[in-house]
């Protein structure tokens, strides 16, 4: 999506956990499990590999946080 | 004969909407809350005029004009015939191609930039936001803007901003403001920045401070802009597939037997495609394919999901590179169809059988795309790589095969804004990072347990 060479390190520190893609874009090459069970918890990891939301979705919860209703 | 061409006064005036013909309707997106969207939720990002786009289950929605007047700069495109790449392969089959990378900003994109920013401005908005990665679509919406007299605000992801600034340059040329994301323009920037103040950013940063910017404007004449993935996005693509068929029936070619388009968030396979499905629908024999990388496959593999469990019990499997602290992978290309969306138009399509997803390697790609170059002259960007290896594939069976086969592809846009991912596979810093197996099925077996979609199809193809 970004158009150019990504180097692990951009994909690992990506917001506050590492992007949810990681394990499709990088598992060829890394145990990207591993990496994941070694630096974060058990919660951490769950909400890293869970499926995103569908757009609709992200854009209503966005829509909310911008409107400072967001839990 | 090359090029089959219409005129102005034969271009489609409606845009075919596939969510009236599904056999199987689409169910209602659901939000946060777990219950249906109304159109009244989304009122804050888009305009109600395309919101009734989104929700619409008309088949045919007219195009206004004034929206027409704007595409007639270059649409109708072109429909091209490949005669120089059919003749480097020996096929008997005939490839045509969509030439969209023709339109002002280089690909597909400004067919859903420009009617979205005509029916914002309709609705008496005054300035769209955006994010970015690359910047195709900052660059289309900002193109688009600049003829429909709005403003135009874009969020680019920064380590892109920084890598890739000629797309900037001609979002700025159009007028249109880019900024690297995080920014200090907003709270969902300024609160990342004070954490990281050397954040790299990422399109969910760009696309909360893209969102946040129309929501907080008090004035209210500010919404939000989406390139891909939504309803009225696919529609409005729509056009190219229309096109198609038109220039077709104008040279005697009446049966298609292969639509292919690259898929990523799905708006130029959908464009391409969907007035090809109706004609499956209705009982055409067609193979519908889009290509996506096997690096990324969203359609072509199974979704990942986990739940605590799972995780709890993963164990590592693959023999792989240890990973101590000076680990440093090589890169990878991180390509327009790494998207983390399909449209659901286009996956309730794959589930019902409509169309076959199929996934490419990488250095397949590049080496179509370098073939491409050097026989039909024109670079592709490489998402358009993808279809076209497929488009290779195909033509390759069918001279095995020694079928004549009429192919149809969606060239949705030109690489000249991305000759460093050329350079970085010509000079050999790319490989081909599929998915492992191991790894698919240990992400199949860790979901068995959980609800699933239902997946509702009526088992007709």
């Amino acid at each position: 999506m970004l158009g150019h060479l990504v180097p692990f390190r951009y994909c690992r520190s990506l917001d506050r956990l590492p992007c949810r893609r990681m394990v499709q874009c990088w598992s060829s090459q890394i145990d990207v499990r591993e990496y994941l069970r070694k630096r974060f918890n058990d919660q951490e990891i769950a909400a890293i590999l869970s499926p995103g939301q569908p757009k609709i979705s992200q854009l209503l919860d966005l829509v909310r946080r911008a409107k400072g209703q967001a839990p | 004969m090359i090029k089959v061409l219409l005129n102005e006064d034969e271009i489609p005036r409606q845009w075919y909407n596939l969510a009236a013909d599904l056999p199987t309707p689409m169910l209602p997106p659901l939000g946060p809350d777990g219950n249906p969207v109304t159109p009244d939720a989304l009122a804050p990002v888009f305009p109600m005029n395309l919101i009734e786009q989104e929700v619409s289950q008309e088949r045919w929605i007219t195009i206004p004009e004034e929206v027409l007047e704007i595409l007639y700069k270059w649409r109708p495109s072109p429909l091209c015939r490949a005669t120089s790449l059919e003749k480097a392969l020996k096929t008997p089959a005939r490839i045509y191609y969509k030439n969209e990378g023709v339109s002002p900003a280089g690909s597909h994109k400004p067919n859903t930039a420009v009617p979205q920013a005509w029916y914002n401005k309709q609705f008496g908005i005054e300035k769209l936001t955006t994010e970015t990665g690359a910047g195709q679509w900052g660059s289309a919406l900002s193109f688009a803007c600049a003829l429909l007299g709005l403003k135009c605000k874009v969020y680019m992801v920064r380590i892109s901003f920084e890598q890739k600034p000629f797309r900037k340059l001609m979002m700025q040329v159009w007028g249109g403001e880019c900024v690297a994301s995080p920014s200090t323009q907003t709270k969902a920037g300024r609160d990342i920045l004070a954490k990281d103040p050397d954040t790299p950013g990422s399109l969910g940063i760009a696309i909360s401070e893209a969102v946040e910017e129309a929501v907080t404007d008090a004035s209210g004449k500010t919404r939000y802009s989406l390139g891909s993935v939504l309803n009225h996005v696919m529609l409005h693509q729509t056009i190219i597939g229309l096109e198609a068929k038109k220039q077709l029936a104008k040279i005697g070619e009446n049966k298609v037997d292969t639509v292919i388009g690259c898929a990523g968030g799905g708006s130029n396979f959908a464009g391409i495609a969907f007035p090809f499905v109706a004609d499956k629908i209705n009982g055409a024999q067609i193979d519908i394919i889009p290509v996506e990388p096997s690096s990324c496959p969203t359609l072509t593999r199974a979704p990942f999901a986990y739940d605590h469990g799972d995780v709890a019990k993963m164990t590592p499997l693959l023999p792989m590179h240890s990973l101590g602290h000076e680990f440093v992978s090589p890169p990878i290309h991180a390509g327009g169809l790494r998207y983390h969306g399909m449209a659901p138009l286009v996956s309730q399509a794959a589930v019902e059988g409509l169309i076959t997803p199929r996934s490419v390697d990488q250095l397949h790609c590049y080496e179509s795309a370098l073939m491409w170059a050097r026989t039909e002259g024109f670079i592709p960007a490489p998402e358009t790589s993808h279809a076209i290896a497929a488009v290779v594939e195909e033509a390759v069976n069918a001279r095995e095969e020694g079928k004549e086969k009429v192919i149809l592809f969606n060239w949705s846009g030109h690489g000249l804004m991305d000759l460093l991912g050329y350079d970085a596979f010509m000079s050999g810093k790319l490989g081909n990072y599929p998915l492992p197996e191991e790894e698919l099925q240990r992400s199949i077996k860790s979901i068995e347990g959980l609800p699933k979609a239902e997946a509702r199809r009526t088992g007709r193809w």
